[in-house]
């Protein structure tokens, strides 16, 4: 019992390391992060989904994301919600936003699903 | 999805870009595109497939269906500067017309470049309407029911 609970703190420390670790690096190389241009093969890959409207000032503004605000439903005569999926595309995957589109006509077609019939 | 596919060399001519969405994974769409679509259309289809996980982006379109868990058939039609001009909703099991897909575009860029407005049933060539004062009261002078057909 004794013996477990030393184990168990030696490896809380070395847990603890590893993670200051692990941000010290982030600070460093923040350059690092922005990785995702190569294709992601990972069973699982995050996207953003529907994307916040982004806020008047995009240049010099500290990143203070207003979060909270909910996406604004789609209508016409408006600006399309933007948002980030994951995409197969081009017989690879990555990540695609709507905004990459900006200056083209896009058609965006939902449909219920792989393998239906119509 | 494969008729949009026919179809995609007319829309690239007309500078539009496909982007097509359901709920199922990147992976579901690889598969589907090799043991389907490209039995349907050679090379499968053109555009990029996306990976709606739970329906989230078709929740803001109004195209999410929570009690299936899938997005209903919602087609959008955006302009160059990202604003929605056309949006047309089914549900499942009827498809979608291409032809009128593309009739629409042409007519969303005819009122683009020109200003003018077009009249129901509207094809490139057809006559347009130049909306202004001198014009009301006075449609049916320029234009008949008969020629939206």
């Amino acid at each position: 019992m004794f013996r477990a609970s030393r184990y168990l703190t030696g490896f809380l420390i070395i847990i603890a390391g590893l993670a200051m670790a692990e941000t010290a690096a982030g600070q460093a190389g923040k350059q690092t992060t922005k990785k995702e241009t190569k294709m992601d093969t990972s069973c699982v890959a995050t996207a953003k989904g529907p994307l916040a409207a982004a806020p008047k000032a995009e240049s010099g503004s500290p990143a203070t994301a207003p979060a909270a605000a909910p996406p604004a439903l789609a209508r016409v005569g408006q600006a399309a919600p933007d948002f980030e999926a994951n995409a197969f595309t081009g017989g690879g995957f990555k990540n695609l936003k709507l905004s990459d589109y900006k200056g083209k006509w896009v058609v965006l077609c939902f449909y219920p699903g792989d393998f239906t019939f119509v | 999805m494969t008729a949009v596919a026919v179809k995609y060399p007319e829309l690239q001519a007309l500078g539009v870009e496909v982007l097509a969405v359901s709920t199922d994974s990147r992976f579901s769409h690889k598969i589907w595109q090799e043991e389907e679509l490209a039995k349907m259309v050679p090379g499968g289809v053109p555009f990029p497939m996306l990976a709606d996980a739970g329906g989230k982006i078709g929740a803001v379109y109004g195209v999410y269906d929570t009690l299936a868990g899938v997005n209903i058939r919602g087609r959008f039609i955006i302009d160059p500067d990202g604003v929605i001009q056309g949006m047309e909703v089914l549900t499942p099991a009827v498809g979608r017309n291409v032809a009128e897909l593309i009739r629409q575009v042409k007519a969303f860029q005819h009122v683009r470049q020109t200003g003018e407005a077009t009249p129901s049933g509207w094809q490139p060539g057809k006559p347009t309407l130049k909306p202004g004062p001198q014009l009301v009261g006075k449609v049916w002078e320029v234009w008949k029911p008969e020629m939206a057909f």
